[in-house]
């Protein structure tokens, strides 16, 4: 009796691949044959065999009733097997190109959790720390800080190649300045001789040696002072005293005076834990006690996910003011149409959508990243711009094709005829007829908006009009 | 026009079970010796190109013998002379033995 149950649930899991306008009759042919064959006494093995034979009886009806596909220029599964190629393929770019990989896994600019800027209490004029100071801080053990750099603005000239001469907001540095601030450095030169390094900002280095990256590793000129240009760092990089053109790395700091001001940079201890960003900290001093204010400078990292959903939800915004979001006047639901079929355009336009955002997203990470910037903003922007418009552009494109298909077999709409004339527009409707070359009906588009015909009309055929078409109302037969 | 029709051996040999009677397809696959794979598919496009036709045994029949109904199959006229014709062609055929499992409907 259980083996019988179990025949029959067989029985009704091939007939799933029967195809459904026959599925009914055969399964209800197999399961009487089954009832007889059991009441003959068939052996187990004879059952079984007959159960076999009805996997052989679905493939060879699937064979007889083949279905055929609506040939019209493109079908649904095309549309989206390309939209799913081109997300694949970027998928594949974004993952060989390793800057990008790199960008999308890992923060591109400073990490620091743990490099604060320490200056004098505000009440104090200066936001500089007179040298003399860092020097003895240096010199003490620290259980705060592992480590201190500064940097002192100066003006100095710098000699250009042509024989000009410019003015450059450069700042004199302790060498470990950078690795302090977690600045990114591009076109990184290794010191050699005793000429401290330059390290250009971008914009100087594109205003000023109109972004020639023959300049790393040459020497120039600054000041009276000879420098080697070891590399390109982001505008950004200073978290005080404006904006430097450039950082004069100095291997040694001893020739600078005791008094100058600096700012100054601390690395924090592994084992300080600080309650919040920002705090107020009392050093002793000869002088007597003075207050300074440390601020944790904050980690700048390229969340590129954040920004590929705020350029997405902009796009989601600008959408109806670029494109009708109207999918057309259908009937919900077509009489003799399964809801599967209704489903089907919906699940259609969700998966075209569906495969288009990862796409634009790797897209959007090659657009901003193949490319290296020493600005940590620049690729930002150039991400949101790109996906916004390719989001855009995307959406656009899913709408309009959803509304050129076929809402029953979703082929593409052909045969488009024009319909009236606009001077009889009061009278009857003018536009464009296009008709699915499956028979499944006619798409009436007006040329002009009217208040009773606003949008695209589906006229839907049901199948007793197949015998006018070429390829058989057969889309959903399976 | 149906004369026309070329049937495969089996096709034929189903054709000439069929022809003892009405017959349902446990019967056909147990006179022939032939898998379920084969007779039903054969069945069906014997049934398209009208040389039987099928029917249901009626379901008050089946309920009143607690058994569910049957499909019968039955020849058409032109299985008839499609049958005929075949015979000519698979003289073997005329060897096949009238079926014991006979109903009429």
């Amino acid at each position: 009796m259980t083996s019988l149950l179990l025949y029959r649930l067989a029985l009704r899991l091939v007939a799933c691949a029967v195809p459904r306008t026959l599925r009914t009759e055969w399964r209800a042919e197999w399961e009487a044959e089954l009832w007889y064959m059991a009441e003959a006494g068939a052996a187990p093995r004879e059952i079984a065999a007959f159960c076999w034979g009805a996997v052989e009886d679905a493939r060879s009806l699937r064979q007889m009733h083949l279905v055929a596909p609506v040939r019209a220029a493109g079908s649904a599964r095309a549309c989206v097997g390309w939209v799913g190629a081109i997300a694949v393929v970027c998928f594949a770019l974004a993952q060989v190109l390793p800057a990008v990989r790199v960008a999308a896994t890992s923060p591109i600019y400073r990490n620091a959790t743990d490099s604060v800027l320490i200056l004098p209490d505000e009440a104090k004029a200066s936001p500089m720390v007179p040298l003399s100071r860092v020097r003895a801080w240096q010199r003490r053990r620290q259980h705060l800080f592992t480590e201190f750099a500064f940097y002192a603005p100066v003006v100095r000239t710098i000699h250009l190649e042509q024989g000009t001469t410019r003015p450059l907001t450069l700042a004199r540095a302790s060498a470990n300045v950078l690795q302090i601030l977690g600045a990114p450095v591009l076109f990184a030169q290794e010191p050699r001789g005793v000429e401290p390094l330059l390290m250009l900002s971008q914009t100087a280095w594109r205003r000023d040696f109109r972004a020639d990256e023959t300049i790393f590793g040459q020497v120039v000129k600054v000041g009276s002072q000879r420098v080697r240009v070891g590399g390109l760092v982001p505008d950004e990089a200073a978290p005080a005293g404006g904006r430097l053109d450039g950082w004069i790395l100095l291997p040694e700091t001893d020739s600078m005076p005791e008094t100058t001001g600096v700012y100054l940079l601390g690395r924090l201890s592994p084992s300080a834990e600080m309650r919040g960003p920002q705090w107020e900290m009392t050093v002793p001093g000869p002088e007597g006690d003075v207050d300074y204010s440390c601020r944790l400078l904050p980690a700048l990292r390229a969340d590129v996910w954040k920004m590929y959903l705020f350029a997405v939800f902009l796009a989601l915004l600008a959408l109806p003011a670029t494109t009708s979001r109207s999918l057309g006047e259908y009937a919900p639901r077509p009489a003799n149409l399964p809801w599967l079929a209704t489903l089907r355009r919906w699940v259609f336009l969700t998966v075209k959508i569906a495969c288009a955002l990862p796409a634009i997203y790797f897209a959007g990470l090659i657009a901003a990243y193949a490319i290296r910037s020493a600005s940590p903003y620049t690729p930002q922007y150039i991400q949101m711009v790109t996906t916004f418009s390719m989001t855009l552009f995307a959406l656009r494109w899913a709408l309009r094709d959803q509304r050129r298909r076929c809402p029953v077999c979703l082929a593409l709409l052909t045969c488009p005829a024009r319909v009236g004339e606009p001077s009889r527009n009061f009278l009857a409707w003018n536009g464009t007829e296009l008709i699915c070359a499956g028979g499944h009906g006619f798409m009436h588009v007006p040329e002009m908006a009217t208040s009773w015909f606003g949008t695209q009309r589906w006229l839907h055929l049901d199948p007793s009009w197949s015998g006018l078409f070429l390829g058989p109302v057969k889309a959903l037969d399976l | 026009m149906s004369a026309e029709i070329k049937l495969s051996h089996t096709a034929a040999m189903i054709l000439q079970t069929i022809s003892s009677g009405t017959i349902y397809g446990f019967g056909i696959m147990e006179h022939t010796g032939l898998p379920s794979g084969t007779v039903y598919p054969a069945l069906r496009r014997l049934e398209r190109d009208a040389l039987i036709r099928s029917e249901w045994e009626k379901q008050s029949i089946a309920d009143k013998e607690m058994r569910p109904p049957r499909k019968f199959y039955k020849m058409t006229p032109a299985g008839k002379t499609t049958l005929i014709a075949m015979m000519k062609r698979y003289p073997l055929l005329e060897r096949l033995g009238a079926m014991d499992e006979v109903k009429t409907v």
